[in-house]
Parts: C-alpha cells; structure tokens; sequence
C-alpha cells in the first residue's frame, strides 16, 4: 500500500479491476471513434453510381440506319430473327464508338428483351468486371408487348475517376 | 483503508461508460435522422428529366405504331371505323351498305384514340428509384423506438407507378389534319419529383407537352371520293363512271362485279379500298364531316 499522507488513492482491491477496465473503455470508444470514425459526419453525399442517365442508350435507339432509326428497325423486325442479326454488326459498330475508360478493359453491353426472352444481345465481358451506368428503356411492340433495351459498361477494375472521365 | 476514496475509481469509470455512451447514442441517433444528402436533389431533378425523355419516347414509338395502323385501318374500310356493320365483298367494305355514317375524320380519330390508348396502357416506366445507404446502427435505433420507421407503400401506391399513371391516362387534347400533316396534342404529362428523405412528394414536378406529327395525304381526298361517286356512279353506267373517276384520280382501278363496283386508290401513304352499290344511293352529302 502507499503512503497513507495524501497519496493514498485506495490502490486495494478495486484500484487495478478500475483502471484495467477504464482502459478497455478507452481503447473501445478509441476505435469506435477514432479508428472506426463514427465521430465523424456520415458521408451523405449522393455516390455517383446512385445515378446513370439514360442519354446514351437514348442516343444509340434514335440513331438513324438507313431510313429508319435503330429502335424503329428493331421493334418492326422483332419477330424476325434473320433482320435482328443483320442488325447485329451495325450495332457493333455503334456501341464500340461509344467512350470507354482509357487504358481499362471496358466494353459497352446492348441486350434487348422481350417478355424476359433476350432478342438481341451484344455482351463483352472480363473476368471480374462489374457493370456501370446500367440504362434501360421500354418500348411498345404492335403485339401489345414491350420490348426491353438495356445498355451498360462492362469494366474491369474501373474506380469512379476512370467512369468520370467518360 | 479509506473507503470513500476505495470507491472513486470504480464510480470514475462507470462515469466515463455513461459520458460516453450518451455521446456515442446522441451523435448516432442525430445521424440516423439527418435526410440532407448532398446531391440527392440535384439527382432527382436530372432523373426525372431523364424520365420525360424516355416517356416522351415512349408517346412518341406509341403515336407511330397508332398512326400507321389507323391510317391503314381506315383506308382498308374506306373512310369507315370498322366493317361490323357495313357488308363487304372481298374484304372490300360496300360503303352505301353501311348503317353509320361517312364521317372519316371522326373515325380516325376513333381509331388512333383507341389503339394510343392500348399502348398507353401498357406503359411501364425502367426508373430507379433512389435507395439510400443506411446510417450506422439506424436501423437498431429504428428497432427500439428511437427513430420513426420509413413506411414503404405497396407497388400500387408506389413513387414508379405515379410516374407511370400520368402516361397510363394520356389523353388526345387536339387533332386535326393541316397541310397534309397530321398534327397532335396530348394532355399535359405531369411527373412528381421523387422525394428523398423527408421532401414531400409532389413537393415538386415537371410538366412535359407531348405532341406528334405525320406526314399524311390529302385528307379530304374521302369526302371528294365519296361526292364523286355519288355524283358520277350511282345510278350511272360503269362505263361512264369509270371514265370520270379516271380522269379526278390519278392509279385509281375499279371493277365491275354488277351491281357492286370495286375501288382501289393508291396514293401516296395508304391505299382507299371500297366497294360501292351502283345501284343504291348514297347518304347525303350533308352529312358528310370534314376536318
């Protein structure tokens, strides 16, 4: 025991239990605080990837093929298979002209669909990627059905400063 | 042994558990209830512009496929809505057989009305509602009562089926045929800003004015048609008929099957089918209706 003169903190029984715990307090609500950062203003900012417009997949539907347009020619042939593929590499071409991340392995998917059955789909993918700014719009058919047509990025370890620059 | 400074370390301790707790619950439950994310406002007003575009796509695909198949529908039952109640022979409709009358402007505009409104219906919106990521321990403050519980309506009520309903009740506000073009007017389309967080719905919107147009031929070419063969046909020897509608009409080939005489006429968008009774008259031609 210490010194009775003033110094005397009652370092009996209970002293060493107290700080050994007020300790593990400290190095919890250091963590959570600190190292967890929970002290800190929750990021609140809306994350890009909550948005993806659709003006892409709106320009490639409205882009003209002959004397039609792309989404005309696809919904008027959509029962015939052989006009569907003939579509096929002028749909290539289109979605390749479409910017990527540089120096990424990144590849933009078109894929059209009726009542959940894939009419069209031109798919490029890596092992690994993830899709991006998945836009999809719906269009009606003279059957009185609707025709699905989805446009995404396929990208292979893309961050958020590689899809901003597109 | 000093039994009141004994119990300063344990009651210093248990102090500090509760200081900090009551810190650790303040600033978790005044997160948990903060609904200003940045951006989140901004997002909406470009979602739902983003969303104008694809419905005014939508109208627009649907007045299309509407046009095309009224336009044919009414030059294949020559100027009439349907050849239910008039007799026809080879699918061409005989037009003083039937019981309504000669109004094709009236009628096609029945017709495309009718099937806009069976694409209309059908319209689903692809929108993305927006879903926000939870707060840290939000939802165990939401489990014991401290924060109110975000009811989600059921898809009925739901913010994707208030963006497809406007679309869904698509009227025509104004149609009308003017230098060979077809021009429309749709009601106005009314779009609810999706609310986020604690914005209320309809707090904000975004009106679009939908409007088609089409190329169309001459629409009075009916009207004329019809007073030329009640003029120049019935009661008259095909001959003479034939010779008169010859001569107005430019491709125009009629058949004579006595007493019935059918009547092709191609012109530049459609072709007129009809067949006519040679030897019954007409209805009037007061009541004929034009544009």
């Amino acid at each position: 025991m210490l010194g009775k003169k003033g110094a005397d903190f009652g370092m009996g029984l209970t002293m060493i239990p107290s700080i050994i715990i007020l300790i593990i307090i400290l190095t919890f609500y250091i963590f959570l605080f600190f190292v967890w950062g929970f002290g800190n203003s929750p990021d609140l900012i809306i994350k890009s990837d909550a948005y993806s417009d659709s003006s892409k997949i709106l320009v490639l539907i409205n882009t003209p093929l002959g004397s039609s347009t792309l989404s005309e020619l696809i919904s008027d042939n959509v029962d015939n298979k052989e006009e569907i593929k003939k579509l096929e590499p002028d749909i290539t071409s289109l979605i390749k002209s479409l910017p990527v991340p540089p120096n990424k392995n990144a590849f933009w998917n078109f894929i059209v669909s009726k009542n959940d059955e894939e009419i069209l789909a031109i798919r490029e993918s890596t092992l690994g990627a993830s899709d991006y700014y998945k836009q999809s719009i719906n269009i009606p058919l003279k059957d009185r059905s609707l025709l699905n047509m989805e446009l995404y990025l396929n990208c292979n370890n893309c961050n958020e400063e590689d899809l901003a620059l597109i | 042994m000093n039994k009141k400074a004994d119990l300063f370390m344990p009651m210093f301790v248990l102090t500090s558990f509760i200081v900090f707790a009551l810190l650790f619950y303040t600033i978790s439950s005044t997160n948990a209830k903060r609904n200003d994310i940045i951006g989140a406002s901004s997002i909406s007003l470009i979602k739902i512009y983003d969303e104008a575009e694809k419905v005014l796509f939508y109208i627009d695909e649907s007045s299309r496929l509407s046009f095309d198949s009224a336009y044919n529908t009414l030059a294949n039952n020559g100027g009439y809505y349907s050849n239910d109640d008039c007799d026809n022979i080879n699918g061409y409709l005989i037009i003083n057989h039937c019981k309504s009358d000669f109004s094709p402007y009236d009628n096609f505009k029945k017709l495309f009305s009718d099937e806009m409104n069976s694409y209309t219906k059908l319209y689903r919106s692809s929108y993305s509602e927006f879903k926000p990521e939870d707060i840290t321990l939000s939802s165990t403050f939401t489990f014991f009562g401290f924060i109110p519980e975000e009811v989600k309506p059921n898809s009925e009520f739901s913010y994707k089926s208030l963006l497809e309903k406007p679309v869904q009740n698509l009227q025509i506000s104004y149609l009308d045929f003017k230098d060979n073009k077809l021009n429309i007017i749709y009601s106005d389309v009314k779009l609810n800003v999706e609310p986020v967080r604690s914005s209320a719905l309809a707090s904000s919107y975004y009106i679009i004015h939908p409007k088609f147009s089409a190329d169309v031929d001459d629409f009075n070419i009916y009207n004329n048609l019809y007073s030329s063969i009640a003029v120049n046909c019935i009661n008259k020897e095909f001959e003479v008929c034939n010779q008169v509608l010859s001569s107005q009409y430019s491709g125009i080939k009629l058949e004579n099957l006595n007493p019935i005489v059918k009547l092709t006429l191609p012109l530049k968008y459609s072709t007129i089918n009809m067949a006519f009774d040679n030897s019954k008259p007409l209805k009037q031609l007061e009541l004929f209706t034009s544009s």
